[in-house]
């Protein structure tokens, strides 16, 4: 297996898995920036906020909404 | 549907962990105070072993980082977990075990430490036996924290939470990766990678480790406790979404830029910078949320301080998370690396960034678990202050540090000579900018007492609260529309995903590194060292030089000039472990064999201002007195033999002989100028080892 592993890397070029690692790693950015402001996401995102909100200790009495 | 629910919320073990905190808080930067000393006025090692500057560096180190920061995140980990999941821990015994567990490992590790019981990779110092107990503390702590996410009652996971499962998986996969090692006897090990293999993975943890154990968790505790002490709720969830998964994706990548000019390949280099400027965009995006989660309120960051704080960390946020991306730029690392530059970023990371979030969450949390008010607010004001001037003198001495050391050590005068050749005036010329961060860390240090007494006399006035109960409304879950809203309800999906995304940058760096053999050149002129050597170089590791002198000898034409030929990737393959270190207080090392005779080192290991006068390192008298231990030069050099270094077995057999056979040779060397050392002297290894520093490459290196 470490045979194969080594044949295989040694017949590739570093350098371009690296660019290869950049331009996706970059795509997965900017198609997370895009997921977060789909349609229809605001209100789920309004109700998560305020999940640490809700949690109040103090009154002894919380609630979740 | 609404359902209510009555919890009760364990806050004994947020109680401890916050005890445990501000307790080794105090130690561990009492002892970066002594250091300070040390480095400012060489005398404070006070002739002790294990008070000397190489032995309790990483003492300082692993003690902000392990007692003070991750007895703080646990605080909080367990303070917003069952508060964001509607439920008690799953198991108050393992929550017990956690926090003893991991206080033994604390102590262990103060112990074991100064004695020069050391691995010796930065912040990986521990030995083999204490890495095993803390793989398994950590795993009790993981078991507990997902089976309480397994029992929730509020079903989304907030995104607090999805940044401790990020943290809590990718430190478990750091911490075994680079720990991994093979026992040489109770005590001690050898790592199982050499060089360049051994750098890269260490740096890979280093960075990560900072990453995530002095970020990530941190900002999942700023994503909740900022939006409780505003009132209101973080300025964008969207944003702290993207926040997470481009740091989870980028942060890993980093590592690299800790390596710049070194004999690490090229284009490992430039992937760590590259993706180190990426991420700029992430950190400053979590910043400005956070900042923009007080809007509204800033007319109460001037009277609260847990506002006032949390304002000082996330600006020191942004701040060091700008420095660090533009530290990995190669041109500006050259005098940022090796230099007091990289220590003035990591104490705003740490003081500003870190100390900022514990002493706000701190001032947040105390009122709450002893149930009553803060017991001075004047208090908590006065601490805030001494700790921005503390950090204020103490950043901008060592930039200035940073700066002129290394503006002096590639300084060149007429015909293209160093200007300043001899190494000692770079030293001395920062004696006032030391003096400078030690009033700086006495002034922050001196805060964090009045924090403490703040906190106790908060306890003394209120009732500790073990178990805090409360009635929660749960409503039922907006329907997820989406596969990545039902995801966010998943807890061991979305923590698989995270897991996978961490993963990715170790392998593309690793892989390659590790299996082709064009990354790491073999040169026929580097033999393995002499048992003696071995022997030497072990007490080397012991006494931590690598703490002040670097075995590194960067691409550049003025490090050329000032120490001979740029270390070669094939120079290192039998350094188990690799010690290039990461600063350079004194000089590198790397080309130091055979450039004084055995009575300079002689000499110098005995008093180094005796043929380096205004020398701050310490005397090591004791080392002429101190037998090697030669007799377990076999089973040494049989673990090497395990780890691919070509000793034969006949070598293997006769270490110990061969050992005193090579000693004798520095034994008469010191003889004839009248130095009566013991044959079996430590010191006598440890400059056999010296004298072989850098001489077998260093043709083929030309």
């Amino acid at each position: 297996m470490k045979s194969l592993i080594k044949q295989i890397l040694a017949q590739s070029d570093a350098a371009d898995g690296a660019t290869l690692a950049l331009i996706l790693f970059f795509l997965v950015m900017i198609g997370s920036i895009l997921w977060t402001c789909r349609k229809g996401s605001k209100k789920i995102y309004d109700a998560a906020a305020k999940l640490p909100l809700n949690q109040d200790t103090e009154s002894g009495v919380s609630s979740h909404g | 549907m609404t359902q209510k629910h009555t919890v009760v919320y364990d806050d004994k073990v947020v109680r401890l962990f916050l005890w445990a905190t501000l307790i080794f808080g105090i130690v561990g930067m009492l002892v970066g105070v002594l250091l300070a000393l040390q480095l400012a006025w060489w005398p404070a090692n006070a002739g002790v072993s294990w008070l000397t500057f190489g032995r309790l560096r990483p003492l300082h180190t692993n003690a902000v980082v392990f007692a003070f920061s991750a007895n703080a995140f646990f605080a909080g980990l367990y303070y917003c977990t069952q508060r964001l999941l509607g439920t008690r821990m799953w198991s108050d015994f393992l929550s017990k075990v956690h926090f003893w567990g991991w206080q033994m490992i604390i102590v262990l590790v103060a112990i074991t430490l100064p004695l020069g019981i050391t691995q010796s990779k930065e912040y990986a110092e521990m030995e083999w036996w204490i890495d095993i107990m803390i793989a398994l503390v950590w795993v009790i702590m993981c078991i507990n924290f997902f089976a309480t996410i397994a029992i929730r009652k509020i079903k989304h996971l907030y995104v607090a939470l999805w940044f401790f499962i990020g943290s809590v998986l990718t430190v478990a996969m750091l911490h075994v990766v680079n720990a991994l090692a093979i026992p040489i006897d109770a005590l001690h090990s050898y790592p199982i990678y050499s060089g360049v293999k051994d750098a890269l993975v260490q740096w890979w943890y280093g960075h990560n480790a900072v990453g995530f154990l002095l970020t990530t968790p941190f900002l999942g505790l700023m994503y909740y406790f900022v939006p409780k002490a505003a009132n209101q709720p973080v300025y964008s969830y969207r944003l702290s979404i993207i926040h997470f998964w481009s740091l989870v994706f980028i942060y890993i990548w980093a590592g690299p830029h800790h390596l710049l000019y070194t004999a690490l390949p090229e284009w490992v280099q430039s992937l760590g910078m590259v993706f180190s400027l990426m991420l700029i965009a992430p950190s400053w995006g979590g910043m400005l949320n956070g900042l923009l989660t007080m809007r509204g309120v800033w007319s109460r960051v001037k009277t609260d301080p847990i506002l006032k704080f949390f304002v000082l960390a996330l600006t020191f946020y942004g701040m060091a998370t700008l420095e660090g991306p533009l530290m990995s730029i190669k041109s500006f690392n050259l005098i940022t690396h090796y230099t007091d530059y990289t220590i003035a970023h990591v104490h705003g990371g740490a003081l500003g960034w870190l100390g900022g979030m514990v002493f706000g969450i701190t001032y947040y949390l105390a009122p709450k678990l002893w149930n009553t008010s803060l017991y001075s607010q004047r208090i908590a004001n006065a601490h805030f202050w001494s700790s921005m001037i503390g950090i204020l003198l103490y950043v901008t001495s060592m930039w200035a540090a940073g700066i002129t050391q290394a503006l002096m050590w590639f300084a060149e005068g007429d015909g293209g000579l160093l200007r300043y050749p001899i190494f000692m005036e770079t030293v001395t010329a920062l004696k006032p900018l030391y003096w400078t961060r030690l009033l700086g860390g006495l002034i922050y240090v001196g805060g964090l007492f009045l924090c403490f007494y703040n906190v106790y006399m908060t306890a003394k006035q209120g009732e500790a609260q073990d178990n805090t109960r409360v009635e929660i409304e749960i409503h039922d879950p907006i329907e997820p529309k989406t596969s990545h809203e039902a995801l966010e309800n998943k807890g061991l999906v979305f923590s698989a995903l995270a897991f996978i995304a961490v993963l990715i940058g170790g392998i593309v760096e690793f892989l390659p590194t590790f299996f082709i053999d064009a990354n790491i050149p073999k040169m026929e002129s580097v033999k393995p060292y002499t048992p003696l050597e071995l022997a030497g170089r072990d007490i080397y590791v012991r006494e931590g030089c690598h703490n002040c002198h670097s075995q590194m000898i960067r691409t550049y034409e003025k490090e050329v000039k000032r120490y001979g030929p740029a270390s070669k990737a094939g120079e290192f393959v039998y350094d188990f472990p690799f010690q290039w270190g990461s600063k350079r207080t004194g000089p590198d090392l790397h080309r130091l064999g055979g450039k004084y005779p055995d009575l300079w080192h002689y000499n110098h290991m005995i008093d180094p201002r005796s043929t380096s006068p205004g020398s701050i390192m310490p005397s090591y008298p004791w080392l002429e007195g101190q037998k090697a231990d030669l007799a377990i030069l076999s089973r040494k050099l049989k673990v090497m033999q395990q780890l691919g270094v070509p000793y034969t077995d006949q070598e293997v057999a006769s270490a110990v002989e061969d050992a005193k056979t090579q000693s004798k040779q520095f034994f008469e060397s010191l003889q004839k100028d009248k130095k009566n050392v013991h044959e079996d002297s430590e010191l006598i290894a440890l400059i056999a080892y010296l004298q072989r520093l850098g001489k077998d490459g260093k043709q083929e290196s030309l």
